[in-house]
């Protein structure tokens, strides 16, 4: 909904840029029209389409004020059971670059992408990335790569190539505003392990809703003790035999918090939690970032966020 | 035996058991009446009906519970309107009512579509988050389901098998319908809780079904589904507990498997006659 809302507030803009600069577009072909247009501005904007939330900040951190980034996810969207809507494929259509995250996280987009009929640059973000091994299947491995600050890294490389292909012109902006947005990566990633340094690695136990945070413990070096959901994704039904070894798995490591997503129900959490001691917190963004005014709206201020929360509940 | 006690030693198994043990005995008990009338259609349509309390409850943040009764509470009084110049039978105001409160249900989860996947929990089920304030529900709708067998049972199973007789001893024949589609709902709130909209059906009809092979009249029917209902669910919940099939699934399938079991063993007694 917010989709169409926002192109109908650009085009018009559009129009009155062009009309400005003395361009007659008669009938109003918005969309070639602008293209068209030379000389730099609004007018030269490529339409870019994200499918997950890290890839739209992604894309406007590199693309800055080249793209125009429409994204598809929003903060209460699960990527794992997203439906698409007609103004995904609206947006699909016109977009010149289509970012996805890939390993089968975002599949979707496969049907979305051939009914909308688009000729749009298509990214892959975790390309080259090699990925951690998952028991579930239908998934080549692991897709929830960003939580890894050098995979991060490699996506907005992925992200500046594919804005440069579609738009060369480009190319230099692109390359020079990724490697000062790896850098901040860097600091990120510094940042949460001088949060963590005084928490010996052992007491650095996490449980979370569902396996998103494969990469993060193994960048950070926490120890992931279990998750509720059994399987990868957030769609199944734990049996009673799950529940039972969770809850003795958090007796026996004394852990004081389980974690969930926002984006989840979290009614099981609070039975489980119950049962073993435990408290809930609902603070974590595993597939998603933040709403606007959450303080977590960008890619590293969810993960400053995620760190925070950890190191509040290891160290109580 | 540890077997046999270890699950009850978990609050969250405990608050299941009791979930599920008031569920079978409803849902059997009911189920029998909704069978015998030929209105299998019923307990699939309520199931859809309750889907707008529970999205509306979601939205507004209330008990999901609440919502589902609260949607079940206007289906009877609207019913009830509809019917009351006696035009529509109770059925097909059911036919007409259900499926627009589905319609809207559906809607509201399209437009507040970031709740789809905290919904789809609510409408599959979740017996092991059953809370303390559900058990409440549960047995409340327990009592009322006893209690209208207990002072109706009679008036009920009449109009269940022999319509015009019922009408010529002068039997309020509206009021009966909307009693019985009433408390049906109720136990539809229940079991959705404990098995989910998709699974409810199976809840009503299966120990029925088995019941209905196992028993030659009516009540002694209705006790053994009662009693197969709640097998089920105890049963369904202690495979659930030493296997990685989900609660919901597991009881339900257990259902079936009773049944199988039932109409297996009619069958080769048959055969050996």
């Amino acid at each position: 909904m917010s989709l169409s809302l926002r192109n109908s507030k650009v085009v018009p803009a559009l129009a009155a840029a062009g009309l400005a600069l003395g361009i007659t577009a008669c009938g109003g072909d918005d969309g070639n029209a602008v293209s068209d247009a030379e000389g730099g501005g609004v007018g030269q904007r490529i339409s870019v389409v994200a499918t997950t939330m890290q890839l739209q900040d992604f894309a406007r951190q590199v693309g800055r004020d080249r793209v125009e980034v429409t994204g598809i996810l929003g903060p209460d969207n699960e990527p794992h059971e997203y439906e698409p809507t007609p103004s995904d494929a609206e947006a699909l259509a016109d977009a010149d670059v289509v970012l996805e995250n890939g390993a089968n996280l975002d599949e979707w987009l496969d049907d979305l992408l051939s009914n909308a009929g688009s000729q749009a640059q298509r990214v892959t973000a975790v390309e080259g990335i090699e990925l951690l091994p998952t028991e579930e299947e239908g998934f080549p491995g692991d897709p929830h790569v960003w939580h890894d600050p050098e995979a991060a890294k490699t996506m907005v490389d992925n992200v500046a190539a594919g804005l440069a292909a579609a738009d060369p012109e480009g190319r230099a902006t692109y390359e020079k505003s990724a490697s000062a947005y790896k850098a901040e990566l860097d600091a990120m990633a510094a940042d949460i392990r001088d949060a963590f340094e005084p928490i010996p690695p052992e007491q650095r136990d996490l449980i979370t809703t569902h396996d998103a945070f494969g990469y993060f413990v193994r960048a950070y070096d926490v120890q992931q003790v279990g998750t509720v959901l059994p399987a990868l994704t957030t769609e199944s039904e734990p049996s009673g035999r799950q529940i039972r070894e969770l809850v003795q798995e958090i007796r026996a490591q004394d852990v004081d918090v389980i974690f969930t997503e926002e984006a989840v129900d979290a009614g099981l959490e609070r039975q489980i939690a119950d049962e073993a001691g435990a408290e809930v917190s609902t603070s974590l963004y595993a597939d998603v970032l933040g709403a606007p005014d959450s303080g977590a709206e960008t890619f590293i201020e969810a993960e400053l966020a995620n760190a925070r929360a950890m190191a509040a509940a290891w160290q109580s | 035996m540890e077997w046999l006690t270890d699950p009850w030693s978990s609050g969250i198994m405990r608050r299941a058991f009791a979930e599920a043990i008031m569920m079978g005995a409803v849902t059997g008990a009911l189920g029998c009446f909704v069978l015998l009338r030929g209105l299998a259609f019923l307990g699939e349509s309520v199931a859809h009906t309750l889907i707008l309390g529970v999205v509306v409850a979601f939205l507004l943040g209330g008990p999901v519970a609440l919502g589902a009764v609260g949607a079940a509470a206007l289906t009877v009084a609207l019913s009830s309107a509809l019917t009351a110049d006696q035009r529509f039978s109770v059925d097909v105001s059911m036919g007409v009512l259900l499926p627009t409160f589905f319609g809207l249900g559906v809607t509201l989860i399209a437009l507040s579509e970031g709740y789809r996947s905290k919904l789809e929990g609510t409408l599959f089920g979740a017996i092991f988050a059953v809370t303390n304030l559900d058990l409440v529900l549960a047995a409340a709708a327990a009592v009322l389901a006893g209690a209208t067998l207990l002072f109706a049972g009679k008036e009920l199973a009449l109009v269940t098998f022999d319509r015009s007789m019922a009408q010529a001893m002068g039997y309020r024949m509206r009021l009966l319908d909307l009693l019985l589609f009433g408390v049906v709902t109720v136990a539809a709130v229940v079991a959705l809780r404990a098995v989910g909209n998709v699974l409810l059906t199976a809840m009503l009809l299966g120990p029925a079904l088995s019941a209905r092979l196992l028993t030659r009249t009516f009540w002694p029917m209705v006790a053994s589904a009662a009693a197969l209902g709640t097998l089920a669910g105890v049963l369904g919940l202690y495979w659930s507990w030493s296997s990685d099939v989900g609660g919901g699934p597991a009881i339900v399938l257990v259902v079936a498997g009773l049944f199988a079991v039932v109409a297996g063993g009619r069958a080769g007694a048959t055969l050996v006659r």
